[in-house]
């Protein structure tokens, strides 16, 4: 009787151990998903200052500025969607600077720029954490014998990043 | 029968003491070839045009042709033991005691050392300092938050710029105490290898630690995932600032430890606490040389110098990464 109830305390223990594993992973993942929203909200907070420097020195980008503020709110308000679209109009908004010199000369726009190249870095990283995470967790729960626990408890399989959104280069 | 088993144990004692001499000196790093090269040529001529060295060089030969001769004479002695009785044990004593100092003195002024380096390490790199009897003081080393030791040793201690910061590097050699069943004390080596520091003006506000492998059961959390598998076999990166230490550790800094890995056989750990930059590698003695033939003892000097180049380039790489880096 005794070495039946050691077999079945150390199968539980391992059990255990499993579970809290991949719970750990999954969750690290989470965690790192969200750090690239914290990054990407720091990013949008700038829009304010980014108009504002702006509106000083471009008289035909109204239309672009008007979008951005709209799309700022809605991503504020939680959609997310309107994150991909703020992403994709924000780039060209700074693509469009290129066309005005003395915008580009003002020290505003200077730190401006500055703080963006920061976040910029800090939303690289954050993508880059997120995805050496979820490879982690990925690569746990479809390894034997992880796998069969893994199906068990309906563990799935994360999304990597897929950068769908027009990236555009901004030069400085 | 009796002198013969004698006869057996002593020559098994010898054996023993030869093949200790041959294996220790076989632990030798492994270091890139090409960048040694260099220093070689630059140490041969100095070395074969210096006549201090070639007198020390003649009277370690005679030291060490007598130390072999009072070996053997020790070795005979004790095989003629039962024949030559009590004298036989004056002479043993005799000889092992003057054994004994002959090994102990050593050569402790040697021209390599106060010379030859030195002269080569002013003509490559600018500033540079070197003192090989001083080394760094412990209270510096225990600052940096390795691992605990018993025993600390450091010495070939040098000084002097890179990237225009203040650097310190020197051998040092950790150890930590063991106590057998029989209450005899043991020591084995933790760390032996280089050790540097150099002060920034620049703080990261975080620390960033790259290590070797190791369990990492209680600091996961604090534990990062590098996007290269070749350095995630190597290496462990712990740190309490994810976002910084990944924007600090580009693919770029992260293949330039593993070349160094794969070119030298050399670990690399990596401190970062705020403004400080810790970097030690795992070269065992810094300056390992003995007296032989010109030839062999350039090799000598110029590995070792392609070890200090080798710090000096990480150091770089890691500096000119912070100097970007916009905290």
């Amino acid at each position: 009787m005794t070495p039946f109830v050691v077999i079945i305390g150390v199968i539980v223990l391992l059990l255990f151990l499993e579970f809290n594993s991949i719970i750990y992973l999954k969750n690290r993942a989470k965690r790192s998903y969200s750090t690239i929203d914290v990054f990407l909200k720091k990013r949008f907070d700038l829009i304010p200052n980014l108009i504002e420097t702006i509106k000083g020195y471009t008289k035909y980008e109204g239309e672009t500025l008007e979008n951005i503020v709209k799309l700022r709110n809605s991503f504020d308000d939680g959609d997310y969607k309107a994150g991909e679209k703020l992403n994709n109009t924000y780039n060209k908004l700074l693509a469009l600077t290129e066309n005005y010199p003395k915008l580009k000369a003002s020290e505003n726009f200077l730190h401006l720029q500055k703080q963006l190249t920061k976040v910029e870095n800090e939303i690289a990283a954050s993508r880059r954490l997120y995805i050496n995470d979820v490879t982690n967790y990925n690569t746990k729960i479809q390894k034997f014998p992880h796998m069969i626990f893994a199906l068990f408890i309906g563990a799935r399989p994360m999304e990597l990043l897929s950068f769908a959104t027009e990236e555009v280069k901004v030069k400085f | 029968m009796f002198p013969y088993i004698f006869i057996f144990i002593y020559l098994g004692i010898f054996i023993v003491i030869l093949v200790s001499i041959f294996t220790s000196k076989s632990k030798k790093v492994k270091i890139n070839v090409e960048e040694s090269e260099k220093y070689k040529n630059d140490a041969y001529k100095l070395i074969a045009n210096n006549e201090k060295l070639s007198e020390q060089r003649k009277k370690h030969n005679f030291l060490s042709a007598i130390k072999g001769a009072l070996l053997i004479a020790l070795f005979a002695s004790f095989c003629f033991l039962h024949t030559l009785g009590y004298f036989a044990v004056y002479i043993i004593i005799a000889f092992a005691i003057i054994l004994v100092i002959l090994i102990f003195k050593g050569e402790k002024d040697n021209v390599i050392f106060d010379e030859i380096i030195p002269s080569i390490l002013k003509d490559n790199y600018k500033d540079l300092k070197y003192d090989h009897k001083v080394g760094i003081s412990s209270s510096i080393y225990r600052e940096a938050r390795f691992e605990g030791y018993d025993r600390y040793h450091s010495d070939d201690y040098m000084e002097g710029k890179v990237c225009g910061y203040d650097f310190i590097m020197s051998e040092v050699h950790t150890e930590r105490r063991h106590t057998d069943k029989d209450g005899h004390t043991h020591y084995t080596t933790i760390f032996h290898g280089t050790f540097s520091k150099v002060t920034l003006d620049k703080s990261l506000d975080c620390f960033i630690n790259i290590c070797n492998n190791r369990i990492k059961l209680f600091s996961r959390d604090k534990y990062i995932t590098i996007d290269n598998e070749a350095f995630e076999k190597i290496y462990d990166v712990f740190t309490d600032d994810k976002i910084k230490a990944m924007r600090l550790l580009t693919p770029d800094v992260t293949s330039k430890m593993i070349d160094l890995y794969n070119e030298t056989g050399i670990y690399c750990e990596v401190k970062i606490h705020n403004n400080l930059l810790y970097i030690r590698l795992y070269t065992g003695a810094l300056f390992n040389f003995s007296f032989s033939n010109p030839e062999k003892e350039a090799i000598m000097v110029g590995k070792s110098l392609a070890v200090i180049d080798s710090v000096l380039k990480i150091m770089e790489n890691f500096i000119k990464e912070i100097e970007e880096f916009d905290v």
